[in-house]
């Protein structure tokens, strides 16, 4: 099984790493609507925490979307938060995007860090067998999520 | 306190360091029990060229190392303690 392109599969493009909190949430915002719009985002049951003590510390966004062609989406992401002029700037620094079909259970795709913030790898699952590949990346072919939509959704309909 | 913009609809949950700490040890807790193991335990096991661990095991060490660097920032700067007056 081939690693998807996550340039391929469209949607936005990772941004540089340290970014105004503010853009963030705007490019999230707008991604969803825009998935949304196009009909491949059902419910959209994500959230962002804030962890707040005398200023912004760290940032999840975590919850499920719900897609056509049955797909489902976990996600849970976590942001480093630093201060730059006064303003919060943050940086994607745990990733946790996992997507199956929700009738059956079966598992399209995922991606995470799970041992080490460094290590980013991609599980692909051959949605008729769930024979499981298992390939460590590079940072760069992380999609976004918006892009990880796309790539399942895109896998769902081939499937 | 830095004041910020929310797109309008976007769910937004603010949590004082000790809220998140209670939650994510509630999390903890639970994904311990179910694995019997601790949550040390189990991050010591993952790695090493093995990368086969279950889609829950990766949110659960999401969660141990939100953990781990909650109590580092707690290290590093402590709550600020009421003063006690006479």
């Amino acid at each position: 099984m081939q690693l998807p392109d996550p340039k391929a599969a469209g949607g936005t493009a990772r941004p540089p790493d340290w970014m105004p909190y503010a853009t963030y949430l705007t490019i999230h915002h707008r991604s969803m609507r825009r998935l949304d719009d196009e009909g491949i985002l059902l419910s959209n049951g994500l959230s962002i925490g804030e962890e707040r003590g005398d200023r912004l510390e760290e940032v999840a966004l975590i919850g499920l979307l719900r897609c056509r062609r049955d797909v489902a989406i976990r996600v849970y992401e976590i942001l480093a938060v630093r201060y730059e002029r006064g303003r919060p700037y943050v940086k994607g620094m745990d990733y946790t995007y996992h997507a199956w079909f929700g009738a059956t259970g079966r598992y399209i795709i995922r991606y995470d860090n799970t041992h080490d913030p460094a290590d980013l790898h991609c599980h692909l699952f051959d949605p008729a067998t769930q024979e499981e590949t298992i390939l460590s990346i590079p940072w760069d072919a992380l999609p976004t999520l918006d892009g990880f939509v796309r790539i399942a959704d895109g896998i769902a309909r081939n499937a | 306190m830095e004041l910020i913009e929310y797109p309008p609809g976007l769910r937004v949950r603010v949590l004082t360091r000790e809220e998140r700490k209670h939650e994510l040890r509630e999390r903890l807790a639970d994904y311990e029990r179910r694995h019997g193991c601790s949550s040390a335990e189990k991050l010591a096991s993952l790695g090493g060229g093995r990368y086969d661990e279950s889609a829950d095991v990766a949110f659960w060490m999401t969660d141990y190392r939100a953990y781990l660097r909650l109590q580092e920032r707690e290290r590093a700067m402590p709550a600020a303690t009421p003063a006690v007056t006479a």
